[in-house]
């Protein structure tokens, strides 16, 4: 690999996530990029590059948000990738610094669905689509085929949203910030056989931002700076034949470069935020992501590993399920809590002591495709 | 009432009229490998010699399903949607018949055939694949 230097987040900052459909996604944006630079101690001058991540958020977005906060005339790619747009986003934010191009970069990620109407995040043009597939109906195709293959149970899916929810009581920011029984899961409106809505993320709008600097840099910076380890994004393999839908290959792979690009493995992740727009996702990456062994995921959720306090515990944000999927602003959020985390700053909801994080955020529907995109990022304090 | 035919040159035979109508794949004439639907140029080995058209089985094996209990656009809940693999090696989407007398077993064989599968997003019934099981095939055949 060519020479890359070390890239460190220096500040950070979101937005509440909620159905806020009174506030414009540019002022909803501003916010959390402010509030970012001045975590940072970064004045707005001091950014050499900009990118912005959205599925929605129309053309122009990074320009059009950047403008009215002292920001404009430097490099900004607007950067549409699924899911995983606001996580693509941060990826060529930290290559701009790695490469040594620019010093300091500015990444963020916002979206605002409530000016699509709710429902299930829309598919278009591709064949599947057409025919009425929705993205919760193939979450719940790999549900139906982990469970017959490895005898997953809907009762070991629906603990993973009470667990997520549990966890979300203690952010401000996330959408929900209740409780949940399994019984409340079980008996929640059925959205696509066998998972019922309280297995889907919401639908709402929000947006988040990070900046990063060289490391060599950071420690004339206010900002206290969290070293990225890895920086990973793949696309999908198209295949038009037989795919296993009770692995997520994407993601296997996508895993096993970042593991071998920070030199650590999963026993060394003392916390994840990983994307669990549905229940059944979360399972099966904890399996991509090495945190137990293929099929074995339900057993992870009967063992508590994953809930704060366990062994490896992923989404203390409460993560999709609970903090809220606005689409774009997904995967910059999920790096906001890691960073958060390895500061020792998420209070009721820290992990103690953690000091290697990592995100995972993958998505996109498309024929022929397990997903389009996957990023994984590996943080150090 | 208007009805379509979904991408009718994925279809050989009249799907409109016939149950007999097979679907219609592509075979690359440089790696032999068969897609459903046919592409430009080939997906595996990127010749651009036009695929040549190939009669696609019409059983098949269910590999997953769901039963989608929301309205989207053209489509009137509920109905189930899966993907079954064919011998000749492609995965087909399509609409899956006999869920509403009770769980449908994966890896049952199904039979394959055009049938409607909701309005379209103009409003007209749209034509396309159906999947019948034939395991579960009872007395008073419950598909469309």
């Amino acid at each position: 690999m060519a020479n890359l230097r070390e890239v460190s987040v220096i500040g950070v900052g979101m937005s509440r996530f909620a159905k806020q459909p009174e506030v414009s996604i540019v002022d909803l944006t501003q916010a959390p990029i402010l509030d970012a630079l001045e975590d940072a101690g970064v004045a707005v001058g001091q950014v050499q590059a900009a990118y912005s991540g959205s599925v929605f958020g129309g053309s122009s977005l990074g320009q059009k948000v950047l403008k009215g906060i002292g920001i404009s005339s430097i490099p900004i790619l607007n950067l549409e990738n699924a899911c995983s747009s606001g996580s693509s986003a941060f990826r060529e934010a930290w290559l701009g610094v790695a490469s040594g191009m620019y010093d300091v970069s500015l990444a963020f990620g916002a979206e605002k669905l409530t000016a699509l109407g709710g429902g299930a995040f829309p598919l278009s043009d591709d064949i599947e689509a057409d025919q009425g597939v929705l993205m919760p109906a193939v979450y719940a195709m790999r549900a139906r085929r982990h469970m017959m293959e490895y005898g997953t149970t809907i009762e070991q899916l629906a603990k993973i949203a009470v667990k997520n929810h549990h966890n979300s009581v203690h952010n401000p920011r996330a959408q929900y910030q209740r409780e949940y029984t399994l019984e409340e899961v079980f008996n929640s409106r059925m959205i696509a056989d066998p998972l019922t809505i309280l297995h889907c993320c919401p639908s709402g709008d929000g947006a988040a931002a990070v900046v990063l600097a060289a490391t060599e840099c950071s420690s004339r910076l206010r900002g206290k700076p969290v070293k990225v380890r890895a920086s990973v994004l793949q696309s999908g393999l198209f295949k038009n034949d037989f795919r296993d839908m009770t692995k997520s290959d994407l993601s296997y792979r996508a895993a096993a470069a970042a593991y071998e690009m920070a030199g650590l493995g999963p026993e060394d992740v003392d916390v994840a935020e990983v994307h669990d727009a549905f229940t059944i996702g979360e399972l099966m990456y904890y399996e991509a992501l090495g945190f137990c062994a293929p099929g074995d995921g339900g057993r992870l959720i009967d063992e508590g590993a994953t809930e704060i306090g366990g062994r490896i515990p992923v989404n203390p944000s409460g993560g999709l399920l609970s903090k809220g999927h606005p689409v774009g602003a997904t995967g910059v959020a999920q790096i906001v809590e890691i960073v958060n985390q390895l500061r020792g700053n998420c209070g009721p909801r820290q992990i103690a002591g953690a000091r290697i994080g990592l995100t995972h955020c993958t998505g996109g529907g498309v024929a022929g495709f397990d997903h389009i995109a996957c990023t994984i990022h590996l943080f150090e304090q | 009432m208007s009805a379509k035919v979904y991408r009718p040159e994925n279809w050989s035979g009249l799907p409109l009229e016939s149950e007999s109508a097979q679907l219609v794949g592509g075979r690359c004439l440089s790696c032999d490998k068969v897609f459903f639907p046919r592409f430009n140029a080939c997906p595996s080995c990127a010749s651009r010699k036009p695929m040549a058209e190939v009669r696609l089985s019409s059983r098949g094996s269910l590999y997953s399903y769901s039963v989608i209990h929301v309205n989207s656009p053209g489509f009137k809940a509920p109905y189930a949607v899966g993907y079954v693999d064919l011998p000749e090696g492609p995965r087909v989407f399509g609409h899956l018949d006999g869920w509403q007398n009770g769980p449908v077993t994966l890896d049952t064989p199904v039979e394959i055939y055009a049938g409607p599968i909701g309005k379209g997003r103009d409003g007209e019934e749209l034509i396309s694949v159906r999947f019948r099981p034939l395991a579960a095939e009872r007395k008073s055949a419950g598909g469309a």
